[in-house]
């Protein structure tokens, strides 16, 4: 009997501790992708940047979904030859909504009107549209002189 | 009610025999003339610029004062790059700051020690990723 009750209070106890057992709170591993599995789209978001007449040789950017709907899955670079490389950024930001973009050129030829210097792609639920509101940290021409240019993002074909 | 400021103003009033005697004892102040003045002044300046204490300050002070001047000017570039890949030293790293150690790179441009960001005794393109990487680096 008593090795009865033994057994059950130990099944009781598991019981009871098998709610304590899932992840850590207070973790900080970005969205929860499996969120995203039931209805996701693709699509780019294009990072322009006009910077007015002057050549562009460096810059940095900072994009955050306000909306935390979608997830950031890859970088791509520029369609101006000087900004052609996927730009400078923190990997830790694939898989997450919040990115710095961060680039520069010692070419000779520059771009001086609106260019796209990136591509952000993105997996995004397909009912909400991601809000991205670019924060232009930096811009300067070849010197090194900062500039004031203006920064904006459009987002491509979902796919 | 009385008002006792009035009677005290009233006692001080000296007598005017009084004032007549001072004034014939010691008449009136005399000046002293400039020479003697600048004598005085010179024994005594001759009398304490003998003294250890006075050679201490005639031309150490000035002495001290100028090596406090040029470790201050030796201190602040340090201050102004505490943090590593500041290279404009504007207190903050971001892309400007590898922009412009890659600049000094291409122009051959002589490049401080202190930019080596990962100590292996070169500074080339690595460092200049190390620095754009804290400069996109989330926190």
């Amino acid at each position: 009997m008593r090795a009865f009750l033994r057994a059950c209070a130990w099944v009781v106890c598991t019981l009871l501790t098998l709610p304590f057992l899932g992840p850590c709170r207070g973790e900080t591993a970005g969205p929860d992708t499996a969120a995203f599995a039931d209805s996701v789209i693709f699509m780019p978001l294009h990072v322009y940047i006009d910077p007015g007449g002057q050549p562009l040789a460096a810059y940095q950017v900072e994009l955050s979904d306000s909306s935390a709907s979608s997830i950031i899955v890859g970088i791509e670079g520029g369609e101006h030859p000087a900004f052609r490389s996927p730009p400078y950024h923190d990997p830790k930001a694939l898989r997450g909504n919040r990115i710095a973009l961060a680039a520069f050129s010692t070419a000779r030829d520059l771009p001086r009107t609106r260019s796209r210097v990136a591509t952000v792609h993105l997996m995004a639920k397909a009912a909400i549209t991601p809000v991205f509101e670019p924060v232009l940290s930096v811009a300067a021409t070849r010197d090194g002189t900062r500039i004031k240019a203006s920064v904006r993002c459009e987002f491509g074909d979902a796919q | 009610m009385t008002d006792h400021h009035d009677i005290r103003d009233a006692d001080l009033e000296a007598p005017a025999t009084l004032l007549a005697d001072l004034r014939s004892l010691y008449g009136a102040p005399r000046e002293v003339p400039a020479e003697v003045d600048d004598t005085i002044r010179r024994a005594v300046w001759r009398h304490f610029a003998a003294t250890p204490r006075a050679r201490i300050v005639r031309y150490l002070f000035p002495l001290a004062a100028a090596a406090a001047a040029a470790a201050i000017l030796a201190i602040l570039p340090l201050s102004r790059e505490s943090i590593p890949g500041d290279i404009d030293g504007n207190g903050e790293v971001d892309i400007l700051d590898a922009f412009a150690l890659a600049r000094r790179m291409e122009a051959t441009e002589k490049i401080e020690g202190g930019w080596d960001m990962n100590a292996d005794g070169l500074v080339d393109e690595v460092d200049v990723d190390l620095i754009a990487a804290v400069a996109v680096a989330l926190w």
